[in-house]
């Protein structure tokens, strides 16, 4: 009960470290808000009259006890470019992005730990080499290169080759405003998901099958399987019960590790499968300079993965025997 | 050295040496544009009006696909070198002052690694190259500023092991001076993992390159990059495919060696299976 307090101590003091540090970083970097939002033909008083209702005027510490005030009762401020409360604003793009994130995450985990097992089982094998040639060139495309290929397969790949128009995937948007009925929206809103889920999931399963690949090899390195093989327990016996048992908190800690690298993947797929999420927010939001909305994404995206990590952190015990207090 | 990684080292040596060399042996600019309507869009291998062959075809204003992948790669392994460098370097310097000195330093080294850890790397790059003028100086600093965290992890550990031992203690009983005391004696024996995660980071800072030029927030065109080429080719992704395709090839061979590479001296250095 006390560790779990003081893991979830730890990981709120985290949160506030995240949000001073990038309230630092935006104060840090040459001109404000006001500058912005400054009219061509504004002159110094208008700029003067900018800074004070935006509260730019303030010294730094003041905006800063200010905005952690705001943030703490869940204020996340306006948009300066749209005028609408970021707090809307990521309510908004929040469900897409989770969408996206849990379907693509689930899917890499499973097809991760599946290939990274069947690497493991064959290690220093032709296969093991030729898979890890693969898992490698797949991990080493980028996210948004890849997505650039799925769609040109999907849409002008398909029609060169005459394949069914039932494979012509939609490869831009949520939804197709023409289909009405319920159901039809259903299968319509997968038929969107299926490309940007399987290009996300594929380059995190990448990293994921070199993760758990080396963490099953030197699992099955380990004293436990010598032993097991020497009283006579079969192979596939020991593998599952000495080896993977052995390597799975190791698998669970790199997983959560990897998220971060899976929200810098997701923001590049909703950017080219134009996706509403939290990645095109962001993405906009920086090529405006919307400093509240920069700093409310920021936000988001780091509670997202103190989350996961202490998530992580839980569930150890309980996989791992050997750290339960 | 085993194949797969004397394959790779070798990739990348002659894709950094056709970079270095290709000013001296391209005959077609980079970057002038000269009779658009006769040249754009050839697809690869195709010869233009004046008998001269494109390998990987040209792109919309007439360019030679190939010179101008060779010319971005000059750009983008620089570039992902240099990040990666820098955030080696900061990360076992702050490293080594966290694990040598302790206390509030350490205390405040580590909860700074922590807080960057938990924001999203892409995240934090769009924020700082959207703060501060895009442009190569810029690309680097905040690659570097980025990227410390896990080599710093990686080297405190070190220190903070090798402080206790006998020969690091009697260096400081006859009195060597203590900076003295950290560089001969202490960061030679930290100093292996953090080179190996350096070398691991080139592939990772080459593709964050990339991704920020595609969005514009990187190298700024018309001086090219792999990441402002495939930006480049997305608009004709359809007519001509290869514009976008060859410096996409040219990034997954160079990261997938680099990161071969690594994985390798990391089996050697480190002594443990890469992860």
């Amino acid at each position: 009960m006390t560790h779990l307090a003081r893991r979830i101590g730890a990981a709120l003091l985290l949160v506030w470290l995240v949000c001073t540090l990038t309230f630092g970083l935006l104060h840090l970097a040459p001109g404000d808000a006001a500058l912005l939002l400054l009219p061509p033909e504004g002159d110094a008083a208008t700029l003067a009259r900018l800074r004070a209702s935006l509260g730019l005027d303030a010294p730094v510490g003041v905006q800063y006890l200010r905005w952690m005030g705001s943030v703490a009762t869940g204020d996340l401020g306006t948009s300066l470019a749209s005028g609408r409360p970021v707090r809307t604003l990521l309510a908004e793009a929040l469900p897409i992005s989770i969408g996206l994130g849990v379907a693509s995450l689930a899917l890499t985990v499973i097809v991760g730990v599946l290939v990274g097992s069947v690497q493991a089982r064959r290690a220093g094998a032709p296969a093991d080499t030729a898979i890890t040639l693969a898992t490698t060139t797949v991990y080493a495309a980028p996210t948004f290169w890849l997505a650039l290929a799925a769609v040109a397969a999907a849409t002008s790949g398909v029609a060169a080759l005459g394949l069914p128009p039932a494979l012509r995937l939609p490869a831009f948007g949520v939804r197709d405003p023409g289909v009405l009925s319920a159901s039809g929206a259903t299968v319509d809103v997968l038929r969107h998901a299926i490309l940007p889920v399987c290009v996300l999931a594929a380059t995190g399963a990448a990293a994921v099958a070199r993760y758990a690949r080396a963490a099953l090899v030197e699992a099955s390195r380990a004293d436990a399987r010598r032993t097991a093989l020497a009283k006579g327990v079969s192979a596939g016996e020991a593998w599952r019960r000495h080896v993977s048992r052995l390597a799975w908190p190791s698998i669970v800690t790199l997983v959560a590790l990897s998220l971060p690298g899976v929200v810098g993947g997701s923001v590049f797929v909703e950017g080219v499968f134009a996706w509403p999420g939290m990645g095109k927010l962001l993405l906009t939001a920086v090529a405006q300079r919307d400093t509240p909305v920069i700093l409310g994404a920021t936000l988001a995206y780091a509670t997202a993965v103190i989350a996961a990590n202490l998530t992580a952190d839980l569930v150890l015990p309980w996989l791992d025997p050997r750290r339960r207090a | 050295m085993p194949v797969v990684p004397s394959i790779a080292l070798g990739a990348l040596g002659v894709l950094a040496l056709a970079c270095i060399a290709v000013p001296w042996l391209a005959t077609q600019d980079p970057v002038a544009i000269g009779d658009v309507l006769a040249r754009r869009f050839l697809p690869p291998l195709a010869r233009d009006g004046d008998g001269v062959r494109h390998l990987f075809g040209t792109d919309a204003f007439g360019r030679d696909v190939l010179v101008r992948m060779l010319v971005a790669g000059r750009l983008s392994l620089a570039v992902g070198v240099a990040g990666a460098i820098g955030s080696g370097a900061l990360g076992a310097l702050l490293g080594a002052l966290a694990g040598w000195r302790g206390g509030m330093v350490d205390a405040a080294i580590t909860a700074l690694a922590d807080a960057l850890l938990a924001i999203p790397r892409l995240v934090l790059l769009l924020v700082c190259a959207a703060l501060w003028a895009p442009g190569i100086p810029t690309l680097v600093t905040v690659l570097a500023l980025t990227g410390w965290m896990g080599v710093a992890r990686l080297v405190r550990a070190e220190v903070l092991g090798l402080r206790a031992r006998d020969y690091v203690q009697a260096a400081r009983a006859i009195g060597v001076a203590e900076w003295r005391t950290l560089w001969r004696h202490v960061l030679p024996n930290a100093i292996a993992p953090a080179l190996v995660a350096t070398s691991l980071g080139v592939g990772g800072a080459i593709l964050l390159e990339s991704g920020l030029s595609y969005l514009g927030l990187g190298v700024q065109p018309p001086a090219p990059s792999w990441g402002n080429m495939i930006a480049g080719g997305r608009e004709h992704l359809l007519v001509a495919p290869w514009i976008a395709l060859a410096p996409g090839l040219a990034v997954v061979v160079t990261v997938a060696a680099a990161t071969l590479v690594g994985d390798w001296l990391e089996l050697r250095l480190a002594g443990r299976a890469p992860a």
